[in-house]
Formats: C-alpha cells, structure tokens, sequence
C-alpha cells in the first residue's frame, strides 16, 4: 500500500546530499547569510516531500494548505 | 536551436582549472557541481530534458536506458571537453578548492547523447550576487 506520508530514498539521498555539501561550504567559509538560505531550503525541501507536495514555486510561501488534501 | 539553460548555485566541486585527465593523449575533463540556489530548478531542468528527448528520439534510438549525468543527490553536474569562460573574479582563481562555495551562474546547454541520456555542457561560468533575492529566514 502506498504511505501519504513520509521520505523515499531518493529523498533521503538528496537530504544526506544536501547536508554533507552545505557542511563542505561551512568549511570554505561560506557566508552566514548563504549557510542559513541552504539550511532554510533543505528544512522547506524535507517538509514538503514528507507531505508529497512537491517543491512550491515560491520558496517564500511553505505553507501545505493551497493542496486539495493533505494527510497529516 | 539549442536553447540555453542557466543555473544559479554554489559551487561544491571544481575541476575547472585543473581539469581530470586519465591519459596523456586524452581530451581534458572539466567538471563542475553546484548545489542549486532553489531545488525547484530540478523540477524545471529534468522537464527541458525529457522535451529534449522527445525532440531527439528517433525510430532507431536505443531501447536500453542509460542513466542521466545531470544530478548527483543535491548537485547539478556539468561536464565538458572544451575549456569553459570563468567571468571576472573567477579568472583570477589558480586553485579549484578556491571556487568552493563561491555562488555562481552557469550557462551551457542539455546534450542527448547517442545511448538516449543526457548530460549538460557548461560554456561560462561567471560570479552571480543577491542569492535567494537576498531572502533571509532569521529576519523579522
């Protein structure tokens, strides 16, 4: 049966991706404000996937009310 | 035409001044992965490669699929046999750990190759500014 909720692998693998590559910028000294966009868009990109809702097309707006049905 | 794509991100791996060389007489390898300034940007470009596809598909293409050298987990990979353009500050790097984390625009093109996958070439690589539109999640 397929979940409503929750991460695939495939998005395990962009998230242990994502982390390993901003802690390699943190290293570079990368600057704060660049570090806390990544890390705001990695948080964004693993809500939305657990909920199935796909990226929005404005990063601004997280929200998950505009779908028709969310199981939450 | 080709169309071009352009991709915003932060440079993670580099082998641009430095490109990889197996053999003396092979052509050199530049390779560069960025991590994308919005993820939806994976959405946009797996869309203009499957149009790319489709344009290109032909009654002969290969029915094996072999897999896309677009993505690796969060990065976008470009790859090219011809010395790519570094724009302004770039041009002054001497070393690819250098290029680390530094927010850049890259411009090249979706490639289909003659197995039936894709790969994006890169032409200019150039400094880009105000990532994000400058958006900081801290700020109130």
């Amino acid at each position: 049966m397929r979940t409503k909720t929750g991460l695939t692998s495939k998005d395990k693998n962009f998230i242990n991706s994502t982390c390993r590559s901003i802690a390699k910028f943190d290293k570079h000294g990368v600057s704060e404000i660049a570090l806390r966009q990544q890390i705001y868009m990695l948080g964004l990109f693993t809500f939305r996937q657990f909920y199935k809702a796909g990226f929005p097309s404005d990063y601004k707006n997280p929200s998950l009310n505009n779908l028709a049905s969310v199981s939450r | 035409m080709k169309q071009p794509i352009r991709v915003r991100g932060w440079i993670s791996t580099a082998n641009l001044i430095n490109p990889s060389k197996l053999f003396t007489d092979q052509l050199p390898r530049y390779y560069l992965a960025i991590q994308a300034e919005d993820s939806i940007v994976f959405d946009e470009l797996e869309y203009q490669v499957d149009r790319r596809k489709l344009e290109a598909e032909t009654p002969y293409s290969s029915t094996e699929s072999v897999a896309d050298e677009i993505f690796d987990g969060c990065e976008v990979i470009f790859q090219t046999t011809i010395e790519p353009r570094l724009e302004d500050g770039l041009k002054d790097i001497l070393y690819d750990d250098e290029l680390i984390g530094t927010f850049v625009q890259v411009v090249g093109h979706i490639h289909i190759l003659k197995a039936g996958n894709a790969m994006f070439s890169m032409h200019i690589v150039e400094p880009a500014f105000n990532s994000l539109d400058g958006f900081d999640p801290t700020a109130y």
